[in-house]
């Protein structure tokens, strides 16, 4: 009990060396928590669906509406914050999806590295890197129905191979290491070797590469949502938000400007606390 | 002596390729292992020494598996196992074993050592009902280290603790056969002494047979039945310990004993006077014609640099390989 | 006659999660000219943390609140970071373990040479600096110069990269040469070449050295006076002869026991235990824990350096003159 806490104080010694990650950590967690209590944060929950009030439309930033209104009058910040729950919803799945299918892929072809499983996975895997991400996950989805769950699919395809990729650089140097060689010796099953001995020596990259796509996944499904191919109207959406609020930039500069700030503040919160994840789990030699 | 051989290796060649260029057959090969012969009774330490590049962990790599041998053929009391180690029946793996060099590459640090020590009992099925505990406690008593052990993860614990661990796991199917490759030498000396002598306690009680990769003939001096020395991919020189340490043959042999640094003004007289190192050890990708030690011996003759010596018995039990020696 | 270096009550600590390591501490040691002193020790023991102390190469999460070092009169804790630069171009040589890491890999061995030539200053042209980078690889024995300085790091053997290093520190004159374990990484029969060409140069031209190591032998060979250390602190030290005919410390009687000898005879289990944590290290002397000889007092004082004849000193209590307290 007593060692747990200093490896979770030491831990967070090393996390919070930099104190922009620090800054990361604290955006994601106010994020979070804004999301998940939006209901109740939110000045005005009924807007975050079809409501309509022309009245009050299309209003600047005053202290009754933070952000201002869009033309149907509907609270911006009120929506924002519905629209961080699609936006972390997305990344959790998408990265439910894509970590285990790539880190699996990962784990094969890197120990059969120059066999046939390799050049199978991998050069599957170099065709999806070759194109560029936010093209195939417009391609894909404009195939399908535009909504949430075919838009996280999408993004999923393009994000499998970087963990497939990731995995693979590791094992295929993991592998010649003497403690795999001994487990290969004693004659242990390839099951036991790929999951059991390798795969827990990999999970430290796996996880800094988690955070820093969280925010990814993030731009990349707004950017779908940005051209009609994710959540549909009237829910809330951070890309489709953006979208609408362009056509009137740069009058109604509210309704575009802030919906793009707090994207580039979720993302950017991502990145800064996957370097401190990244410090956090390097071994250090001391 | 091939009846009661526990290891038999003959003619052994492991060549790896290191350049081909394409649409052409020719192609550059390391020659690591170049025709190793040797042979081993049971209960017998063989020390296999030589410099970096001398092909001697190539030796134990491929015996234990690691490496499918190019040619030659290696037996096991008596069966041939001149495969892979993917290729060998279960029973064989549990026989012959090996502890590496680096402790700390060679023990998973996400694993517990009871994890790590409780793997070989699973495998080769020693344990019933599923309950190691007590097998890994007398597993690490063996090596004297407490059984509060078994909670630990191998980067807690120091280095010669590590490779105790790595004994003991390499103890757990209860081999016949031990591959030591350079067991000591990641380690301080103040360790290396606890780590050597449960070694050669361990061979007394188990009745085992070590291979000992070494590079440190003082060590061998102290631990080795018999000690053979190689250079560039070929046993030079093989002998009993004292008979090769009293009258080593090779002039390489003499320039490794002139090179050791020792410690008192006893084992300087032991060292022979008359031999200097000089010269570096020539690349096994491109092996120099005849005796391979030609570029580098004092006495060489026209013959060394045309012809390659072959192994001569020139007393009991003590060959070498050289034109000039007798 | 004035020392070339003097350490005095070095302290040197390393800030880490949930306090200090204190790693060396309390350190006194002096370099006369011309003279080759052996610091003696293993791993982890601060010898190498003194060196970059010394160099003003330790990292910035080290502090350093005690001590001073002074060479040639200058003190180099408190130089600035240009008198470190030039310190650091006309000051100390240092030859480190790792000949590959000391390198530049992407650069000929003549540029770096070159560059090394042109920054102290001394020869100006660039066929008078590729002049004399030739003749910096002649005095340090590497057949065919020429080529050698076309080559890169990777093409040139371990022993060759090593003399390169060499070539380099000994390109500018300098009075003290620090070698941080310059063979530990090389093949017997280069390690002796090597040392030879330490010796050699430094004997020629009258450098003071410091000779980092492991290893008995190799300090046997090279010093005129050894430092043993162990856990940060100077335990013994006495003209090499001396250590060597007759070592006191529980520490260095330890470690001795433990060197396999090319006479046989089997060798001590070593010492048991490890070095201390350095966060919270031990009360008194840093040995005690491990010691076989310790005395209640040794857990309450740290003893001093006492004398024991002319030239050898022991930082123990059991050699602490009668009378002398108490």
């Amino acid at each position: 009990m007593e060692s747990w806490i200093h490896n979770l104080g030491r831990s967070w010694y090393k996390f919070s060396r930099n104190k922009l990650s620090v800054l990361g950590f604290l955006i994601i967690v106010l994020t979070i928590l804004l999301a998940i209590f939006a209901p109740l944060v939110a000045p005005y929950p009924t807007h975050s669906g079809p409501y309509v009030d022309l009245v009050t439309g299309a209003k600047a930033p005053t202290a009754e509406h933070l952000f201002g209104t869009d033309i149907y009058g509907r609270d911006i910040f009120s929506r924002i914050l519905f629209a961080l729950r699609p936006a972390f919803l997305t990344g959790l799945l998408v990265l439910a999806i894509v970590v285990p299918i790539g880190t699996v892929l990962g784990l094969i072809a890197g120990y059969y590295v120059g066999r046939a499983p390799d050049t199978i996975i991998m050069r599957l895997t170099d065709i999806f890197l070759g194109l560029p991400p936010l093209i195939l996950a417009l391609a894909v989805s404009s195939m399908l129905k535009p909504n949430l769950v075919n838009s996280m699919l999408a993004v999923s395809i393009a994000f499998w191979p970087w963990y497939a990729r990731l995995v693979y650089s590791m094992v295929s140097s993991l592998r010649n290491e003497f403690y795999v060689r001994s487990a290969e010796l004693v004659g242990e099953s390839k099951a036991h070797i790929l999951f059991r001995e390798i795969l827990p020596n990999c999970i430290s990259p796996i996880l800094t590469k988690v955070t820093l796509d969280f925010g990814w996944v993030i731009i990349l499904s707004a950017s779908l949502s940005f051209v009609g191919l994710g959540e549909q109207p009237p829910a809330p959406s951070l890309g489709t938000m953006v979208a609408e609020g362009s056509r009137y930039l740069p009058d109604q500069w509210w309704t575009a400007v802030f919906p793009a700030v707090a994207i580039v503040m979720v993302v950017l919160g991502f990145n800064l606390m996957g370097d401190g994840i990244r410090d956090m789990l390097s071994s250090e030699v001391s | 002596m091939s009846e009661n051989a526990l290891l038999q290796v003959q003619d052994l060649r492991k060549l790896f390729l290191v350049d081909k260029k394409p649409f052409s057959r020719q192609a550059t090969y390391l020659k690591a292992v170049d025709g190793v012969s040797f042979s081993m009774p049971q209960e017998e330490v063989l020390g296999l020494v030589g410099e970096s590049g001398s092909g001697k962990s190539t030796v134990a790599y491929t015996v234990i598996g690691m490496y499918k041998p190019t040619s030659g053929k290696i037996l096991f009391q008596g069966v041939d196992i001149s495969t892979g180690a993917s290729g060998r029946p279960l029973s064989i793996k549990k026989d012959l074993q090996i502890v590496f060099q680096d402790p700390g590459s060679s023990l998973n640090p996400r694993r517990s050592i009871r994890q790590i020590i409780e793997r070989p009992l699973v495998v080769h099925r020693m344990i019933r009902g599923g309950n190691t505990r007590d097998a890994v406690a007398e597993l690490l008593e063996m090596v004297e280290l407490p059984p509060d052990y078994m909670q630990k993860y191998p980067p807690y614990v120091g280095g010669g603790e590590r490779q105790l661990v790595s004994i003991a796991r390499a103890m757990a199917s209860k081999p016949k056969f031990l591959i030591l490759d350079e067991p000591t030498s990641a380690l301080d000396v103040s360790v290396q002494g606890k780590i050597i002598n449960t070694l050669i306690r361990l061979r007394r009680e188990m009745k085992l047979s070590y291979l000992f990769i070494t590079h440190d003939l003082s060590l061998m001096r102290n631990v080795a039945d018999r000690v053979a020395i190689m250079y560039l991919g070929k046993i030079c020189e093989i002998a009993g310990t004292v008979e090769f340490f009293q009258q080593p043959l090779h002039p390489y042999t003499q320039m490794l004993l002139s090179s050791i640094p020792v410690i008192s003004d006893q084992e300087e007289g032991l060292k022979p006077k008359h031999i200097a190192p000089r010269g570096e050890i020539p690349s096994p990708v491109n092996l120099p014609s005849g005796c391979s030690f030609h570029t580098r011996c004092p006495y060489v003759e026209e013959r060394c640099r045309q012809e390659d010596p072959a192994m001569k018995e020139l007393r009991p039990g003590h060959f070498v390989r050289c034109h000039l020696a007798c | 006659m004035d020392p070339v270096l003097s350490i005095q009550d070095l302290q040197v600590w390393y800030r880490i999660y949930g306090g200090y390591l204190k790693v060396v501490n309390r350190i006194s040691l002096e370099v006369g000219l011309g003279e080759k002193v052996g610091l003696v020790g293993e791993t982890g023991c601060g010898k190498t943390t003194t060196m970059k102390a010394v160099m003003r190469l330790l990292p910035v999460q080290s502090k350093v609140p005690a001590g001073r070092i002074s060479f040639e009169r200058q003190d180099i804790l408190h130089m600035s970071n240009t008198e470190v630069q030039k310190f650091r171009r006309q000051g100390i040589a240092m030859i480190f373990q790792d000949p590959t890491a000391a390198l530049n890999p992407v650069f000929t061995i003549g540029a770096q040479i070159e560059d090394v030539i042109r920054c102290s200053g001394s020869v100006k042209g660039k066929e008078e600096i590729h002049k004399a980078a030739v003749s910096v690889l002649e005095n340090v024995a590497l057949p065919d110069p020429e080529r050698i300085l076309g080559n890169y790091p990777f093409q040139l053997s371990g022993g060759m990269r090593q003399r390169i290093c060499i070539a380099l520190a000994i390109s500018a004159s300098r009075r003290l040469l620090i070698a941080d374990e310059p063979t530990t990484s090389l093949d017997v029969t280069i390690q002796a070449q090597i040392l030879n060409l330490i010796r050699k140069i430094v004997t020629e031209r009258g450098t003071s050295l410091i000779l980092i190591t492991h290893s008995l032998g190799v300090a046997r060979e090279m010093t005129d006076r050894i430092y043993v250390m162990y856990a940060g602190t100077i335990v013994e030290t006495a003209r090499t002869p001396q250590l060597y005919a007759n070592p006191l410390h529980p520490y260095s009687v330890g470690l001795f026991r433990s060197v396999p000898r090319l006479s046989g005879g089997g060798f001590a289990d070593g010492i048991p235990g490890r070095i201390p944590d350095y966060l919270k290290p031990p009360g008194g002397c840093r040995f005690q824990p491990r010691c076989p000889q310790a005395m209640p007092i040794c857990e309450v004082e740290i003893p001093g350096l006492f004398p024991t004849e002319e030239g050898h000193t022991v930082a123990c209590f059991l050699y602490q003159p009668a009378g002398g307290r108490q």
